[in-house]
């Protein structure tokens, strides 16, 4: 069943002073199922965070539309969930109460939070560090965090902007390895954008390439690695075909953009 | 002994020190004690101004006085800092009130305060006020600029609204500057108590100490004023111990 679909959508960023406006994004159509988790890999300042924010309605499209479930959607809401690279936990606030945020925001009751909260962060393995605070953790843990902080909102599509970006490639595997584990005990919608070109593969359903700045849809990719996928499948033949093509993909991309900004060989 | 006690100890041992050469000198007549005062004249001074009840009512009014006017301008500070970082019409429109509050010597501005609010209370807390609320405004303003954009979109993103933001965000991530404004306001409140009680009042330590110095009175002059120094002293202890406290989550 289609649960998300984007239909040329396009975004300009209003000009900076006495510039011309910037299209960040032209006519992007993408149709996600539900259960589904799609990776979305492309050149840097393609527009990938551009839009996740447009399909969590933090930003308005310039034209074309965000649907869920048939219908469009207009505000922020707990139905879609954002894992930042930055984390972006509230310092001033220990692992529990950064759990609770976004419970908060619909109004849930705090007992009932908290219940919430506690399950999620046992899920990602932090029972013992509900009372530390941000700066007390690793990147790793902080990252958790943020997936607690996600998953509480029981959201029908999870929103990852390069959530491992930040971690050094050991953890990033890990991580990598939990988020899959976590991944198929409810299949939640995942659309999740990295820079890394294993983590796409490893993780994905279908990667989505996306062309340089003005970003658009130039090529989707299906994965079909069986499942569940030990760390050991990125030896395998298979791995490395795939590995080939995206890495084809994207020097092509980079190559048109003539930029290579931020080592988009990842692995 | 540890590096905290050392430094402890030989701070008292040098104090103690600096009062028995003070005596000394005072009794071999070195220093007049009648103009310079002694150690031991203070503190007969202390317990005659005990006894009388003198002291507790002048530490009371004083008391009183920095309470209330750090209070309000702990209050109109942070509400006024707040608006202004919200707000940037509210920010052009009340900068240049604070600059001028903070820029002038205000104490020229007593004899004025004297006609319109009257000797005594209201015109203490009233320098009082307006010595110290600057620096908690203008503290809690480059809080609020200071906060940083993704906490601000973690809350947008899970739906929170204005009120969220103000909330959960700019105001808990100001408090690290609103504490150093605060403990700033905290020595210029105290200032203005003195300062006000000197020149618009006939109650306070600050009277006091004019009182008895006009009246050549040394060692009672050093009853309120070591009053005040131990006031000053405890004050800013306890505002760190409350500023650790609060900003445990700091790395
Ligand atoms: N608020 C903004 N105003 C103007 N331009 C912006 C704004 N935000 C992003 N851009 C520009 O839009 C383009 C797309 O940005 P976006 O962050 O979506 O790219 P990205 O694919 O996520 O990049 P990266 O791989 O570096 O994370 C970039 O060229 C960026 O400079
Ligand atoms: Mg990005």
């Amino acid at each position: 069943m289609t649960q998300l679909v984007v239909q040329g959508l396009r975004l300009e960023y209003p000009a900076a002073r006495g510039g011309a406006p910037f299209l960040a994004l032209s006519d992007v159509d993408l149709a996600v199922e539900k259960g589904e988790f799609v990776t979305i890999v492309g050149p840097s300042g393609c527009g990938k965070s551009t839009m996740l924010m447009l399909i969590a309605a933090l930003l308005r499209p310039t034209r074309g539309a965000v649907s869920l479930n048939g219908q469009p959607v207009a505000a922020p809401g707990p139905d879609r969930a954002l894992v930042f690279q930055d984390f972006a936990l509230l310092p001033w606030r220990n692992v529990l109460k950064n759990v609770e945020l976004g419970l908060e925001m619909q109004g849930v009751a705090a007992a009932k939070r908290t219940d919430i909260a506690r399950k999620n962060i046992d899920m990602v393995g932090l029972r013992a560090f509900e009372r530390h605070y941000p700066h007390q953790l690793s990147g790793g843990m902080r990252q958790r965090v943020g997936i607690a902080r996600a998953l509480s909102v029981d959201p029908e599509v999870l929103l990852m902007d390069e959530p491992f970006g930040a971690l050094d490639a050991q953890i990033r595997q890990v991580m990598g390895s939990e988020l899959l584990h976590i991944w198929e005990r409810d299949r939640k919608t995942i659309l999740f954008v990295t820079h890394d070109i294993d983590e796409a593969i490893y993780l994905a359903d279908r990667i989505v390439v996306m062309s340089a700045s003005p970003g658009r849809v130039v090529q989707q990719i299906k994965v079909d690695l069986p499942r569940p996928r030990g760390l050991s499948i990125r030896t395998s033949a298979k791995f490395n075909e795939y590995r080939e093509t995206l890495w084809n993909l994207l020097e092509e991309q980079v190559r048109q953009s003539g930029s290579w900004a931020r080592g988009e060989g990842g692995a | 002994m540890s590096e905290r006690a050392q430094s402890l100890v030989l701070g008292v041992l040098g104090f103690a020190l600096l009062i028995a050469a003070w005596e000394i000198c005072a009794r071999n007549g070195l220093v007049n004690p009648v103009v310079v005062s002694s150690p031991s004249r203070i503190a007969a001074a202390f317990a005659r101004q005990w006894a009388s009840g003198d002291l507790a009512t002048d530490l009371a009014t004083s008391a009183v006085e920095f309470a209330v006017g750090f209070g309000a301008a702990m209050v109109a500070g942070v509400a006024i800092g707040l608006a202004m970082g919200l707000n940037r019409f509210v920010e052009y429109a009340v900068d240049p009130f604070v600059w001028f509050v903070y820029a002038s010597p205000l104490i020229a501005f007593y004899p004025l305060l004297i006609v319109w609010l009257g000797f005594g209370f209201a015109t203490v807390v009233t320098v009082a006020f307006l010595l110290s609320f600057v620096s908690i405004a203008v503290n809690t303003l480059a809080g609020v600029h200071a906060v940083d954009p993704s906490h601000m979109r973690a809350v947008l993103a899970f739906g929170g609204g204005k009120r969220d933001l103000v909330f959960k965000v700019v105001l808990p991530a100001s408090v690290p500057h609103i504490l150093a404004g605060a403990r700033i306001g905290l020595g210029r409140a105290l200032h203005g108590v003195v300062l006000g009680e000197m020149f618009g009042s006939n109650d306070g330590l600050g009277y006091s100490i004019t009182r008895y110095a006009a009246q050549l009175k040394t060692a009672d002059v050093f009853v309120p004023l070591i009053t005040l120094v131990v006031l000053g002293v405890a004050i800013n202890q306890a505002s760190g111990l409350l500023e650790a406290r609060l900003l445990r989550w700091r790395a």
